[in-house]
């Protein structure tokens, strides 16, 4: 899989696709979405969508199309392969959502959690598909979530077309196993590729399986700690095994939006009414004028 | 007591790039500046991006006021007593610097660039008055 284009800013979301086969635009077709990577602290997380005309369901279930998580890696790139061969009649569509962006989303101001932006990815895909004329009947959806919630959702989107959003859909939809197998390959591609802005050398690097529990992702974590800034961008920051690690190896950094338990604790009971009554010695002519307030400037005398 | 810092190396001293960042750090020594935090920035249309512990930053540079220069200054030695002169010696200068917000596009509102006025008006303030363009006289309030 050529990801040249993501390659070129690991930071950034990024889409790989097919062509769209003549015939998905004049047949109708169904269309499958699932994802890959969405529990690892490593790595990027991949949305794979895969369509084809309905009639060509024996063409799918010949290529033996399975479940991603079932096969090995090299089942899979294989598999890939036969999607990329059968491009006259299957097209397939990617999102790479690398862990910066991921980070990034996760950890805002105002906080963009992982369902909606997995919504968002999905329904991203789905629009991108349509924008390129493929005459969409059908969607059937993988989710970890809630089913209905997810399925009311993309109907209230996508009011034209019959949407299918079921639990372990990869096993049971061959279009939902092509979506899978091409998010998965993607994804390890990624994984496997990655070169690091940081310039830590790869040759060699073992980091595991990327999922939290793998002691070996845990050991390149802990090794691989820049004490103030954390991790490299192939870290997703906004994982608790991340944000423990810094917190217990790393230097204290604190933001402006923490939650500051001295000051709260400083905000509850009242002041003892002894305080009105006492003497003041604060003359407010000596406070310093609230244009220098405002700016946070004092003068400095010592370091 | 009085702080001092050795000039004569100005001139000499290496040029480095300054960030401040929106968050305290409690850590005072070197940091891997360049290959942690710079390979986050990315410049589109004019505004600058970057990410710290995978928080998103928006930032701006900030050229400093024409007349001074940033200087990274370092205490070689610690007064031994407390009368003694503390004596600084300079690591490095900077003549700009990018300031960071937490997820907040720059603006001229900002502390930094609010506080940086306040250069412009003392320049204004402690400059002698010419009697020519004193035109206007005083308030007395009277």
């Amino acid at each position: 899989m050529d990801q040249s284009k993501f390659e070129a800013d690991r930071t950034k979301k990024c889409i790989l696709e097919s062509e769209a086969p003549e015939c998905t635009k004049s047949e109708p077709c169904w269309l499958g979405i699932d994802e890959a990577g969405r529990g690892p602290v490593l790595g990027p997380m991949v949305y794979g969508t895969c369509y084809s005309p309905l009639t060509s369901g024996d063409l799918l279930k010949e290529m033996g199309l399975a479940d991603s998580k079932t096969l090995s890696e090299e089942q899979r790139e294989s598999m890939f392969e036969k999607i990329h061969e059968a491009s006259d009649k299957v097209g397939w569509m990617v999102e790479i959502l690398p862990p910066t962006y991921i980070s990034n989303s996760m950890l805002r101001r105002i906080k963009y959690n992982l369902n909606a932006l997995s919504h968002d990815s999905a329904i991203g895909l789905i629009e991108k598909v349509l924008a390129k004329g493929v005459n969409v009947q059908e969607i059937y959806v993988d989710t970890v979530g809630d089913p209905m919630k997810y399925q009311n959702k993309l109907k209230g989107l996508f009011p034209n077309i019959s949407i299918t959003v079921a639990k372990k859909a990869d096993a049971t939809y061959p279009v939902v196993s092509g979506a899978s197998i091409c998010a998965k390959v993607a994804r390890d591609y990624s994984v496997k590729n990655w070169i690091f802005a940081e310039g830590i050398d790869t040759e060699g690097l073992v980091y595991g399986s990327g999922y939290p529990s793998d002691p070996n992702t845990k050991k390149f974590m802990s090794s691989s700690l820049d004490k103030v800034f954390g991790f490299t961008q192939f870290v997703r920051f906004s994982w608790s095994t991340a944000a423990l690690i810094i917190e217990k190896e790393g230097v204290q950094v604190r933001w402006e939006d923490d939650d500051d338990e001295e000051e709260n604790k400083d905000a509850k009971g009242s002041a003892s009414l002894l305080t009105f009554f006492k003497r003041s010695d604060d003359d407010p002519k000596l406070h310093r004028h609230q244009y220098f307030t405002d700016r946070c400037l004092t003068s400095l005398t010592n370091l | 007591m009085s702080m001092q810092i050795n000039t004569e190396t100005v001139s000499t001293a290496p040029e480095i790039s300054c960030h401040l960042l929106p968050c305290e750090i409690h850590h005072n020594e070197e940091a891997n500046v360049c290959k942690y935090f710079e390979t986050t920035i990315r410049k589109e249309e004019d505004l600058l991006t970057g990410c710290m512990h995978g928080r998103p930053l928006d930032g701006e540079k900030v050229a400093l006021p024409s007349g001074y220069t940033g200087l990274v200054v370092i205490e070689s030695r610690k007064a031994a007593t407390e009368e003694e002169d503390r004596m600084l010696d300079i690591k490095s200068k900077f003549n700009e610097f990018t300031y960071w917000n937490l997820d907040k596009p720059t603006s001229k509102e900002d502390m930094v660039s609010k506080a940086l006025q306040w250069i412009d008006i003392a320049n204004i303030l402690h400059s002698p008055i010419n009697q020519d363009e004193c035109s206007q006289r005083s308030v007395t309030g009277k």
